[in-house]
C-alpha cells in the first residue's frame, strides 16, 4: 500500500468524527485530529477501532496514545502492517 | 493545579457507543470496567471516568507541560481520586440529567467552579469573573492557548500565572479557576 492509498483510507476513516469541514479539505500529514479536525476526543477511541478493523491491526497503548495527528497515525500503521 | 471537563450526556449517548467492542478497554482499566459493568447505571459511570481521566490530565498537564497525548488508560480513577505517572489528583464529580462535570486538582483547593447552559458563554465567563476579581476592564483580558494547547491568561498585555481550565461539550461548557 503507498502513502496515498493509506492517507485515503485513514481519511474515510476519519470523516464520520470531523466536525471541521475545512480541516479535512486540506487534509495533510500534519493535521491534529483535535486541533485542525475538532474530532472529540471521546471519539479518538473509534478513530482507533475503526483503524484496527480496517487494517486488520491490533493498537496497544504505547502507539495510542501517539496517534494524535496525521502522521504519527500513518507511523504506527505502517509498522504495524510491516510487523504482521 | 486544576483541571475541568463536562460531558453533555444526551451528546455523548448520540456520538458515542461505550458498549462498541473493544472501547472501554481502550479507555478504562480493567478495575474501572468491572465496576461499569456491575454500576446501577453502567452509562453515567463511564461518563463520570472520561471525565475524571479528562480535567486530571488537563491539571497534570498543567502541571508538568508535555506534548498532548492520548492515553485515557493511564489515567487511574480510584475512590475519589486519579492516579497518573506516580501522581494523583483529587477529583469531585456533579452529575444531573444533562451533564457530567468534574474537577480535577492536586490538592483541595479553594476555586471559583461554574457550569453554563451554552458551549460559549464559559470563555465569556472566565473573562468577566478575571476583570471583575482584578479590576479590569474585560477587553484587556484574553485567553491564548500555547503549543500545547495549554491555555494561558492575558490581563493588559502580561501572561498571568493563574490556575484555571474551560470545557465545552454539547449545549454546555464550565470554567474552573483557582481564585
Amino acid at each position: 500500500m503507498t502513502n496515498e492509498e493509506l492517507l485515503l483510507k485513514l481519511k474515510t476513516i476519519i470523516a464520520p468524527y470531523v466536525q471541521n469541514q475545512n480541516g479535512l479539505d486540506s487534509l495533510n500529514e500534519n493535521t491534529d485530529f483535535i486541533k485542525d479536525l475538532e474530532i472529540n476526543s471521546a471519539n479518538l477511541v473509534d478513530v482507533i477501532l475503526d483503524v484496527e478493523d480496517e487494517f486488520d491491526i491490533e493498537i496497544d497503548n504505547e502507539s495510542m496514545e501517539k496517534m494524535i495527528t496525521v502522521k504519527a497515525s500513518l507511523e504506527v500503521i505502517e509498522s504495524k502492517l510491516s510487523a504482521k | 493545579m486544576i483541571g475541568n471537563d463536562i460531558v453533555d450526556l444526551r451528546l455523548a449517548r448520540y456520538e458515542s457507543d461505550w458498549q462498541r467492542k473493544g472501547w472501554l478497554q481502550k479507555i478504562c482499566t480493567k478495575a474501572e470496567q468491572y465496576h461499569i459493568l456491575n454500576a446501577e447505571n453502567p452509562e453515567l459511570l463511564v461518563w463520570e471516568y472520561w471525565s475524571r481521566k479528562e480535567a486530571t490530565y488537563k491539571a497534570h498537564q498543567r502541571r508538568f507541560p508535555f506534548k498532548p497525548k492520548y492515553n485515557p488508560v493511564d489515567y487511574e480513577c480510584v475512590k475519589n481520586r486519579v492516579n497518573i505517572e506516580g501522581f494523583s489528583y483529587v477529583t469531585k464529580t456533579q452529575c444531573t440529567q444533562d451533564w457530567v462535570y468534574s474537577i480535577a486538582s492536586i490538592v483541595p483547593v479553594k476555586y471559583t467552579s461554574l457550569v453554563l447552559d451554552d458551549y460559549e458563554l464559559a470563555r465569556k465567563g472566565l473573562v468577566r469573573f478575571v476583570s471583575e476579581t482584578f479590576s479590569v476592564d474585560p477587553t484587556q483580558v484574553s485567553i491564548f492557548k500555547d503549543t500545547y494547547r495549554i491555555p494561558h491568561l492575558i490581563i493588559n498585555s502580561v501572561i498571568k500565572d493563574l490556575n484555571f481550565s474551560i470545557t465545552n461539550h454539547g449545549l454546555f461548557s464550565a470554567f474552573i479557576i483557582d481564585l
